[in-house]
């Protein structure tokens, strides 16, 4: 009888601990994935990728320099004529500051020369671009060679970036 | 007599509660690292930084390349066409073009000639040049645009037949 008693006894704190590993195993594993999936994608490198192209589409066409961006009217609407829009998502306040920034400087490939400089969005982005840090805007410097139909050569250099940290950074 | 059971008893209890307490240990450190493991993992690798197959700044850069003329008006798609290889004039300029702008963010970088019949998918047949050297090796010529799957970017213009000029940007290992 006695031995049968200590049997019962030792399953039920042998269950107890079982239980106990289990919960623990079931909350490591929650966990886990709670914070993989939880943590959101970060698109921003690609957008800011994307943004430069377009400035590289507009600026240089099949291999020569698009020699309206040279034109005071053209850089008045920079934007509307490369067909970009900083139109974003009404969500985190998006709307009352501008989340993306584009800078252009084309200057002359000898000589280094400042040809031209163009500045769109939000300024005050680009200086958090020096800083690290897991929730800053991402900026991406692209470079690109371009000529004119007259062997002028120019260097076009893209300064593009995205904040959008509410949505991408965590 | 009566007390040696219980001694052995005794022993094997405490034999089995020790197996049991290094169990959750075990248990423990393993969920631990994992742990661990998961969140530094976490940490480092949610950038969406595809592999991509283009590189549109980077082939833009080569049109325009092509298009350039030298001191006596050749462009250098020409010069390349009817030369073996690339001179001093093409092969310095594509240096400065190529190298300063592109060369900080890809693995390796190559401008040279390529020879080989069309449609052949494995490892071309390059010519080695003194200004960028001996074309990567393991980059093929890329017909499937497959991501994540690309070792690079390669980006090819045909001079004559079986004679590419070929720009190609290996992405970091």
């Amino acid at each position: 009888m006695i031995s049968l008693k200590n049997k019962k006894a030792a399953e039920k704190i042998i269950s107890v601990y079982w239980f106990v590993i289990l919960f623990i195993v079931a909350a490591a594993i929650v966990y886990m994935t709670a914070s993989f999936y939880g943590k959101p994608y970060d698109a921003r490198k690609i957008e800011a990728d994307l943004l430069a192209d377009k400035v590289a589409k507009c600026i240089s066409e099949a291999g020569y320099l698009n020699e309206e961006v040279l034109e005071q009217q053209f850089l008045e609407n920079f934007l509307g004529n490369c067909n970009i829009n900083f139109n974003v998502e009404d969500a985190y306040g998006w709307r009352e500051q501008e989340q993306y920034y584009i800078e252009l400087n084309l200057s002359d490939f000898s000589s280094g020369e400042k040809i031209l400089e163009i500045k769109e969005g939000n300024t005050k982005l680009k200086s958090f671009c020096n800083l690290k840090g897991d929730n800053l805007p991402v900026c991406l410097e692209r470079s690109l060679y371009v000529i004119n139909k007259d062997n002028n050569q120019y260097r076009a250099d893209i300064l593009s970036i995205i904040r959008k940290t509410e949505k991408n950074a965590q | 007599m009566r007390n040696k059971p219980q001694i052995k008893n005794k022993r094997a209890q405490v034999g089995e509660t020790v197996t049991w307490i290094v169990a959750t240990v075990i248990i423990i450190v393993i969920l631990a690292i994992s742990l661990f493991v998961s969140s530094f993992y976490t940490r480092t690798s949610k950038d969406l930084d595809f592999s991509k197959t283009t590189d549109t700044l980077a082939s833009k850069s080569f049109f325009s390349y092509l298009l350039t003329k030298d001191a006596e008006g050749n462009i250098v798609y020409e010069q390349l066409k009817n030369q073996e290889n690339l001179n001093e004039f093409n092969g310095n300029l594509g240096k400065r073009i190529f190298l300063d702008f592109y060369a900080k963010g890809y693995g390796g970088l190559w401008v040279g000639i390529i020879t080989n019949k069309p449609g052949y998918l494995g490892e071309p047949d390059s010519l080695k040049n003194d200004y960028f050297g001996e074309r990567p090796k393991n980059i093929k010529q890329i017909e499937s645009k497959t991501p994540f799957m690309n070792p690079g970017v390669s980006e090819k213009i045909k001079l004559k037949e079986n004679k590419f000029i070929e720009l190609v940007l290996k992405r970091s290992e």
